[in-house]
């Protein structure tokens, strides 16, 4: 990468940078930061309330016998919701992207229906699927019954969390394609000649054109699907409720905990706090050795 | 709505400030005198923040258009959060001084209870954050008993709007007669019922394993543990370990519960709460696990051609246990200390008890009336022999420890239970216990 | 037609199927009279009850709150894309030094711990409570993917066009504000659809940080269908589609700029 600064004094650069950094900092890094700070504390979500420094106890109580089987069941369930969703969306969404670049008729159309869920936002979303899925009267049963059958979808313990990971893809398709389109307009038109006067496959140009100048956007949607599917709740709360043992994950139980004032054991914010952390840095490692090796691909592409 | 969800053992309603200072100051100027006393008429703005629910809300506005019509200086803005977000504005309002009437529901910890465990409402009272109303005139517009009932620490820092009965099912006249079933009084009569039923092909018991699930356990613990002291007794017994969740009469409530989901209508887990009630209005099913403030929206649904009624879960094998209908103190009004209008917030506590607009409200509310003297509606009217003494439920007696796992908090583990889990009912007694016994 | 073409044709139809067909039964639910839905909940509607998003629209109050919903989004998704580009386009290039921090500042901007709670006592402390710049302030901070999107594009941008315009004695800024948007619309594009789908859709921080109600945007609207559990469903589901329309419509706009691809014609100049 060069360094070369060509437009004379590096001075405007920075000071345009750094301007445009401020806000981000104050007002989103600048709290992020502060939740370490909470989770060390016993702060409660009213005020009047004394508020203690209990430095680690919150992370003690988080790995203790009393709470650990619960935290291992939402650990379990994280993983496994962002593995698939993130896996099976990018799969899909490539493909989708590489088939709605064609020049077939009507794409425009095609591409606004696939982003369209993005637009509707979660709760619309889950609203849409507890009328799919409504077990005694929905789409979903009446194909169930097709097949002879009749299921409880999101109350059955065993396929609940595949249903949330099905509606999680349906709805995240959408933004993976749009990322997916701008990378592959950015392919020049003229490596694919090169490559139709080579004689190539669709096949070929796929894998030996299109898929490694996309690199740069796979990595962008797998790292941003990784961390989205790692971090949401909304879905997973309205479409199963915040205290189902099959659907929880770990960032429902933070909600669950700092603000859901579930049962008797309402825990501090500070405890949801340091859950968050907790959290924080499950997906920054987990996101950072992916990107090692996905950009450790592109390079080598 | 959302506030019926019994999973949420806390009634993590309101938050009543009240600030000693403020007591001082009221009990001078005597303020809940109604009307005419010219330091209390109130004006300027009064925040008002509740949760969510179609009636509350609605009895909530019938009033508040009154008042504002008598006190034309006074605007009244009512928010009405869905449970989703309540919490979370509840807590931001109160932070930044913006509710002057909300609802708080501070529960006395008994002493052998850590003070650890205390709700963050009984916290709030204990910080000052909730203004003390026990002096207040129009306390006195409120039956003695329910307000002994939610008495924090000798002071009455709430208002009670009414009352509601969870521990009974509806249930569809017409289809009881159609097979000659009476109104079962023991466990095995409910049982008998059940059968019959399923013998004919009519699916007995509506659950809504998605959102109410807990009714179910709570209307068994009800009975089996008749009186308020004897739940009282097993709330000990868990806490001083003299009494173990593996043990027969505790596990019993899970077997029982499993019983009920046995009766169930089939994919019940996925159910959601408005299914339900629709399923009960359109006959799908002849009884019904719910609470009474469901009641005006099944009469608005069924009308006049739907026939039903409400009885308590009959979980003891002695009648005379099965008497009573558990229930709890509904939405609480309280004044928060940090108030920025904390005159017409007491104005309005006021003109909320005189029994003309407390009437109003409940005409749209669907409550049972927490005032003497007030004519109940009909519905009341049909389950006045299961209320003529106020029982209360489980899980307004309950308190969980924070240390003990999730499976503990009910501390029956109702969820894990097949279908809704995948547990059986000893199965599950076996993790609550051992939940249960992590948090000492 | 060739058999690629037409499996490209069949593989769109089945894509459309899981799409359109969620997307139609909540029309069809939104057509449906509260009566018709509860009688029957599956069937296609009867009978047309076009009324539901009149009654929708009074009923969550949306007229008041659409103009603030599309001032809010338009104003934090715009300065948010422009921050993505400032921040973006020099690290990327490698104006600014130190571009590892950089690049991990932009992927640590993706998984910042939920901050709901010190953002408001940020909020709160610095007296902007309550007020519409305060929230416009913490939606702009929601970059998210922003830079990192920017970063990616600019590389497929070659340096000699810099060193080009620098010869021409542009200036860096009249560079980034002047020449480099109408290269990067697509990724532009993107980045603003993508923090302008947040904004519009937020409703949690809309409630904490805005209680005054004249200031709420449009999805607060949706809490006067969101706390009954009786049949509303019709009506919450015409609600839920006025709520989409705006957004859609800006989408549809802005995805012109998504297709066109100047980059062949700079590359090859």
């Amino acid at each position: 990468m060069s360094a070369n600064f060509v437009f004379g004094r590096r001075s405007t650069v920075r000071a345009s940078f750094f301007l445009g950094l401020l806000p981000v900092v104050v007002f989103a890094i600048l709290p992020a930061a502060a939740v370490f700070v909470v989770a060390m504390t016993d702060i409660r979500s009213l005020p009047f309330l004394p508020v203690h420094w209990v430095w680690f106890q919150n992370y003690e109580t988080f790995f203790s016998a009393a709470q650990i089987g619960y935290n291992l069941n939402a650990l379990k369930n994280t993983f496994v919701f962002a593995f698939a969703v993130t896996i099976v969306q990018n799969i899909l969404a490539l493909l989708i992207a590489v088939l709605l670049n064609q020049k077939l008729r009507g794409t425009t159309f095609y591409r606004s229906v696939v982003f369209f869920p993005t637009i509707l936002g979660v709760t619309v979303i889950g609203l849409i699927w507890t009328l799919m899925f409504n077990p005694t009267a929905s789409p979903g049963a009446a194909i169930w019954h097709l097949f002879g059958s009749s299921s409880a979808f999101f109350g059955d313990p065993n396929i609940s969390l595949y249903l949330v990971i099905f509606v999680q893809i349906w709805a995240g398709i959408g933004v993976a394609v749009v990322i997916y389109l701008a990378g592959l307009q950015a392919i020049p038109n003229e490596l694919y000649e090169v490559a139709n006067i080579d004689g190539a496959s669709s096949w070929q140009k796929l894998r030996l054109v299109t898929y490694p100048l996309l690199a740069p956007s796979v990595t962008a949607n797998v790292l941003l699907c990784i961390v989205g599917s790692l971090q949401s709740y909304q879905l997973i709360y309205v479409l199963t409720g915040l205290n189902n043992n099959a659907t929880q994950v770990l960032s429902l139980a933070i909600f669950a905990q700092g603000f859901g004032g579930a049962g008797g054991s309402s825990q501090s914010q500070g405890y949801a706090a340091a859950i968050s952390v907790v959290q924080f840095i499950m997906v920054s490692v987990i996101s950072l050795i992916v990107m090692a090796y996905l950009r450790g691909r592109e390079r080598k592409l | 709505m959302v506030t019926r969800k019994l999973q949420l053992s806390i009634k993590s309603i309101a938050g009543a400030m009240l600030g000693a200072v403020l007591l001082a100051g009221c009990s001078a100027g005597n303020p809940s005198a109604t009307t005419s006393g010219s330091q209390a008429i109130p004006k300027g703005t009064l925040n008002m923040l509740v949760s969510s629910s179609v009636g509350s809300d609605a009895g909530f506005k019938a009033v508040n258009k009154a008042f504002e019509a008598k006190y034309p200086g006074v605007t009244v803005k009512f928010s009405s959060i869905p449970n989703a977000n309540y919490n979370a504005v509840r807590s931001s309002r109160l932070t930044a001084g913006g509710i002057d009437v909300g609802l708080a529901d501070p529960v006395q910890v008994p002493s052998y209870i850590p003070a650890s465990n205390e709700g963050d409402d009984a916290r709030l009272a204990d910080a000052g954050g909730l203004v003390d109303l026990s002096k207040q005139a129009f306390m006195t517009n409120f039956t003695p008993t329910v307000l002994d009932a939610i008495k924090y620490k000798g002071k009455q820092y709430t208002v009670p709007t009414g009352l509601s009965y969870y521990s009974g099912v509806y249930y569809n006249k017409e289809i009881f007669q159609k097979y000659g079933l009476q109104i079962p009084t023991t466990w095995s009569e409910f049982v008998t019922v059940c059968k019959t039923l399923q013998s004919h092909g009519v699916v007995p018991l509506g659950i809504s394993g998605k959102d109410s699930s807990g009714i179910n356990m709570l209307g068994v613990v009800q009975n089996l543990f008749p009186t308020a002291a004897d739940k009282v007794a097993l709330a000990k017994g868990l806490w001083d370990k003299s009494v173990k969740l593996t043990d027969a009469k505790p596990e019993q409530v899970l077997n029982q519960v499993k019983q009920m989901y046995d009766f169930a209508e089939p994919n019940f887990a996925g159910v959601s709460y408005a299914t339900m009630t629709s399923g009960f209005v359109k006959g799908q099913f002849a009884m019904m696990s719910d609470g009474t403030w469901n009641q005006t929206t099944i009469q608005a649904a069924g009308g006049s051609a739907l026939n039903y009624g409400y009885f308590p879960l009959p979980s003891s094998e002695n009648p005379a246990d099965n008497a009573f209908l558990g229930g709890k103190v509904e939405l609480s009004l309280a004044v928060p200390s940090n108030s920025k209008n904390e005159g017409a917030a007491l104005a309005y506590l006021s003109f909320f008890s005189q029994p003309a607009n407390y009437k109003s409200f409940l005409k749209e509310a669907g409550f049972a009336p927490t005032e003497p003297n007030i004519q109940l509606s009909p519905f009341y009217t049909s389950i006045a022999t299961y209320t003529k003494t106020f029982e209360p439920a489980w899980d307004t007696i309950w308190i969980a420890n924070t240390k003990s796992g999730a499976k503990a908090q009910f501390p029956f583990d109702y969820n894990d239970i097949a279908p809704l889990g995948t547990m059986t009912p000893q199965q599950a007694a076996t993790a609550s216990q051992a939940a249960w016994a992590a948090g000492f | 037609m060739t058999t690629g073409r037409i499996l490209s044709y069949f593989a769109v139809a089945v894509v459309m199927v899981f799409y359109l067909f969620p997307l139609v039964f909540l029309l069809n639910t939104a057509l449906k009279s509260n009566a018709e839905f509860f009688s029957n909940p599956l069937g296609v509607v009867q009978h047309l009850a076009i009324g539901n998003f009149g009654t929708a629209w009074t009923r969550g109050n949306f007229g008041a709150y659409m103009l603030n919903s599309i001032v809010y989004t338009a104003v934090a998704a715009s300065l948010g894309t422009l921050i993505s580009l400032l921040v973006g386009f020099p690290v990327s290039r490698g104006y600014m030094k130190h571009t590892k921090i950089w690049y991990g500042l932009f992927v640590a901007l993706l998984f910042l711990p939920n901050a709901l709670v010190t953002q408001f006592q940020l909020i709160l402390h610095i007296n902007l409570y309550g007020s519409q710049l305060g929230y416009i302030l913490i939606m702009t901070a929601g970059i998210g993917v922003g830079p990192l999107l920017v970063s990616g594009y600019v590389k497929s941008i070659p340096v000699e066009l810099d060193e080009a315009a620098a010869l021409d004695g542009v200036g860096y800024l009249r560079y980034v504000f002047g020449f480099l948007p109408s290269l990067l619309k697509p990724v532009l594009s993107t980045v603003f659809i993508l923090q302008a789908i947040g904004v519009w859709n937020d409703i949690i921080l809309a409630t904490i940080l805005l209680p005054d109600q004249s200031k709420s945007p449009v999805t607060l609207g949706l809490f006067a269908f969101q706390g009954t559990y009786t049949s509303q469903w019709s009506l919450l589901a015409a609600a839920t589609i006025i709520v989409a329309l705006p957004l859609m419509v800006a989408y549809i706009f802005l995805q012109r700029y998504l297709v066109a691809s100047v980059i062949g014609g700079a590359v090859k100049g």
